[in-house]
């Protein structure tokens, strides 16, 4: 084929160009958004309890009850959501046997308590004669309460203590109903507390005055799991 | 006989000559030519300027989420080409919306390509849309014109704690006319 001169030279300058990288562009211009998400931390735990205002890492404070003999331990899970509480040499009307600690959120985002689970072994009819009481205060970070609420025969008072008590297998409901769907902010708590005395505050078991023969020799272990989810959880 | 070699010297010396004119008029500079005329058509070609830039910034994020977006003038030459944001203590189904004007500060209307948004998808959902909603694609903004957009960043429940998940969204802008 046969190309004329006309064309040749048009074609033999662009391959030329092509071949030395000559190219042809339209105009850009870039523009950048450059976000960086951090994300916050969910996060509550135990601590040791007692009054707001007063030092709630003392651990000198952790249990306390005036009936003698009785031996009170407790623990918490190493991720400090889950406390375990033994009481051991009850017997026929023991007195409050109290503990005192706090849930605070140590986190950096508000935390719902979504349930409360309490898991209870040890001989079922020893169990059915643990009563239990106790006082729960709602705090801000500066440790001011925002509200209380009590469950049981609180404040403890001479006379019949055990029938107003609840009974240790409705703990869980009791609390559920209780605090469950409350919001801890970041620096709040929720406190099993002493408040002032030895007479409020805090968690307390105590035994009825009518438990028969076969509760005796009986270790009961509570374990209390408190749940937590984000504060906008569905 | 004679008369031949005389004939034959005589072009010599003429053809000599003229060698020796020539030579001279070269080196002397002399050159010939015909007498001309020369028209001249004088023009200047100025070219325009395609250039956008970030403007009206503001954040607005859920509770709890603390939220700041900067603008930089990463080349100095006076326009913010770059808005980085910052956003803090985010958590699944938290929030955070940046607003901006994207302003035509050239001479020449510009277009706007196809975003590119690289983020990490497990753990965000990140979208750019005009300002109610619509694509910004194709979109023109003439001369001393904005375009109004929004960045909407979308924490998920995948999101682990205390990390940090870096987005960045990149928009080409052409020139109007461009395919």
């Amino acid at each position: 084929m046969k190309v004329s001169k006309g064309y040749a030279l048009p074609m033999l300058l662009i391959i030329a160009l092509g071949a030395i990288g000559f190219g042809y562009a339209w105009w850009t211009e870039t523009l950048v958004i450059g976000p960086t998400v951090n994300t916050g931390e969910l996060k509550v735990e135990f601590v040791n309890g007692q009054a707001p205002g007063k030092d709630w890492n003392n651990p000198n404070w952790r249990t306390y009850g005036a009936a003698p003999h009785v031996i009170r331990t407790w623990s918490w899970s190493p991720d400090k959501l889950t406390i375990y509480i033994t009481l051991s040499n009850m017997y026929p009307g023991t007195g409050s046997q109290r503990f005192a600690f706090g849930i605070i959120n140590t986190g950096t985002i508000p935390a719902k308590l979504k349930d409360v689970t309490v898991t209870i072994t040890g001989d079922s009819t020893t169990v059915h004669y643990i009563r239990t009481q106790g006082k729960i205060e709602y705090c801000r970070d500066d440790l001011t309460k925002v509200w209380e609420k009590s469950f049981g025969n609180w404040p403890h008072i001479d006379g019949d203590p055990y029938e107003k008590d609840i009974p240790l297998e409705n703990l869980e409901n009791t609390l559920d109903s209780l605090i469950s769907g409350t919001v801890l902010y970041p620096g709040w708590m929720l406190g099993f507390g002493e408040d002032e005395g030895e007479e409020s505050g805090s968690l307390g078991f105590a035994m009825h005055a009518t438990a028969p023969e076969g509760t005796e020799g009986q270790t009961i272990t509570v374990a209390i799991t408190f749940t937590f989810e984000q504060w906008n959880a569905p | 006989m004679r008369r031949k070699e005389s004939g034959e010297k005589m072009k010599c010396r003429v053809a000599g000559l003229f060698a020796v004119v020539l030579i001279s008029l070269a080196v002397l500079g002399f050159s010939y030519a015909w007498w001309t005329e020369t028209l001249t058509i004088s023009g200047s070609v100025a070219t325009g300027e395609l250039d956008v830039g970030f403007a009206n910034n503001a954040t607005q994020c859920s509770e709890y989420i603390t939220c700041k977006a900067i603008l930089v003038d990463t080349d100095n030459d006076g326009d913010y080409d770059k808005i980085d944001v910052t956003v803090n203590n985010a958590y699944p189904c938290g929030w955070c919306n940046v607003t901006f004007d994207i302003k035509n500060l050239g001479t020449i209307p510009a277009k706007i390509g196809t975003p590119i948004l690289e983020f990490n998808d497990t753990a965000l959902s990140v979208s750019l849309t005009d300002a109610s909603g619509g694509s910004i694609v194709g979109k023109v903004i003439d001369v001393n014109g904005s375009l109004s957009c929004k960045l909407a960043i979308h924490v998920k429940e995948a999101a682990e704690e205390n990390k940090s998940y870096s987005v960045t969204v990149t928009i080409p802008v052409k020139q109007f006319n461009a395919p």
